[in-house]
């Protein structure tokens, strides 16, 4: 009897998936071949740290895999894991309560007032010689300024501009409504041409 | 002032010239007025530097240490299942059908032995009862269909009430305790 199973290295994520779901090994691997770098790099501008991404991105695709029995193929596999990815950065970040700095105030500010008596001053945040260099290393200024990002607008703008997301897939990933996310993009982009300013000068 | 700030591009409009979707009209705005096309420049320069961002790799060996965190899952073959069912019910069949007597006697012997049990079970039951010191009195009490009603009804609400009681014994409180927040 011929095998019809699907050439992994061609198929679509769908077929993959299906693949995974009766039990083909190689199917998993070939989810995590396609995914590694794409879901690495962005937990790893969430989170700052290698060591912990690659941790993070680990437990990302251990709970995507073993729940790939509740995936729904009428939604894109990458939104999905994308948005696993997402609330797995950012439980780590509230546990960590890692604080960061927001020249426009709260994200949930909904009043001028409000947004400017939730308004931070750009902190002098001291990195290790390690850390300058490995930011240098890793795409320079403009990673050190996505990191100073609150994690929800990290989040977004690195869905819609660093992986090209539109914005209605980012609200659903994130569960967020639709202006949200756009909020938090354009004051994601303020923030980030203050940061940059230098550079144009 | 007003009428400047109204003309002046919005954050959406922003979005729209950069996906190449502004209006004709808010395109000759952008081009004459310095402020927008400083802005719009700076937001075209932001997006591309976004854009550019490589991606990252984790360390080599990735996959194979994700993989052996998951548990091992073994595709289970539709053949494989009938396979499974079919071979022991031919084999059941086939035995079946070279010692019919065996199966015909080992039938019967089952089941008289089974009915015997059943009945000495039912009278060893029923003289045990029997012989119980209050079975007169429970005898007596029940022996008008208006008492048998009585004591039926009464036990009906003593389990009622007893079900109540120890619902709002377990029910888990409603309030958070104050000293029990993070």
């Amino acid at each position: 009897m011929a095998d019809r199973r699907p050439d992994l290295a061609t198929a679509t994520d769908q077929e993959v998936v299906a693949e995974a779901r009766a039990g083909r090994q190689a199917a998993y691997r070939e989810l995590v071949r396609r995914y590694e770098r794409p879901i690495f790099s962005l937990i790893y501008r969430m989170v700052r740290d290698r060591e912990l991404a690659e941790d993070l991105a680990q437990e990302t695709f251990v709970k995507a895999l073993n729940a790939v029995e509740s995936y729904r193929p009428e939604f894109k596999f990458s939104s999905w894991i994308f948005k696993i990815a997402n609330n797995v950065a950012i439980d780590h970040l509230r546990r960590r309560e890692l604080s960061t700095l927001s020249l426009d105030g709260s994200p949930h500010a909904a009043t001028p007032e409000a947004i400017q008596a939730t308004a931070l001053q750009l902190g002098d945040r001291q990195e290790t010689a390690l850390e300058e260099l490995e930011a240098r290393e890793l795409g320079g200024e403009i990673e050190q300024a996505i990191g100073r990002l609150r994690p929800e607008y990290r989040a977004c703008i690195l869905m819609r501009h660093v992986e090209g997301r539109p914005y209605e897939e980012i609200a659903t990933m994130l569960d967020l409504p639709l202006g949200t996310v756009k909020t938090y993009i354009h004051r994601a982009r303020n923030e980030l041409r203050l940061y940059l300013a230098h550079l144009r000068r | 002032m007003t009428d400047r700030l109204i003309t002046h591009l919005t954050l959406e409009e922003l979005d729209a010239w950069l996906e190449g979707a502004l209006t004709p009209q808010r395109e000759t705005h952008l081009h004459g007025c310095a402020d927008c096309r400083q802005l719009a420049d700076s937001e075209r320069e932001l997006v591309h530097l976004l854009g550019a961002l490589p991606l990252l790799s984790p360390r080599p060996g990735f996959g194979d240490r994700v993989l052996a965190r998951l548990p091992l899952r073994r595709r289970v073959r539709p053949a494989a299942i009938a396979a499974g069912l079919l071979v022991p019910m031919a084999a059941s069949v086939a035995w079946s059908l070279a010692n019919q007597d065996l199966l015909a006697q080992l039938i019967q012997g089952t089941g008289s032995e089974l009915g015997r049990l059943s009945w000495v079970t039912i009278r060893s039951l029923g003289s045990t009862l029997l012989e119980q010191p209050w079975y007169p009195t429970v005898r007596a009490l029940l022996g008008s269909p208006s008492r048998l009603g009585i004591v039926l009804g009464a036990s009906a609400t003593a389990y009622a009430g007893g079900m109540v009681v120890l619902r709002r014994l377990l029910a888990l409180p409603t309030q958070r305790v104050a000293h029990a927040q993070g």
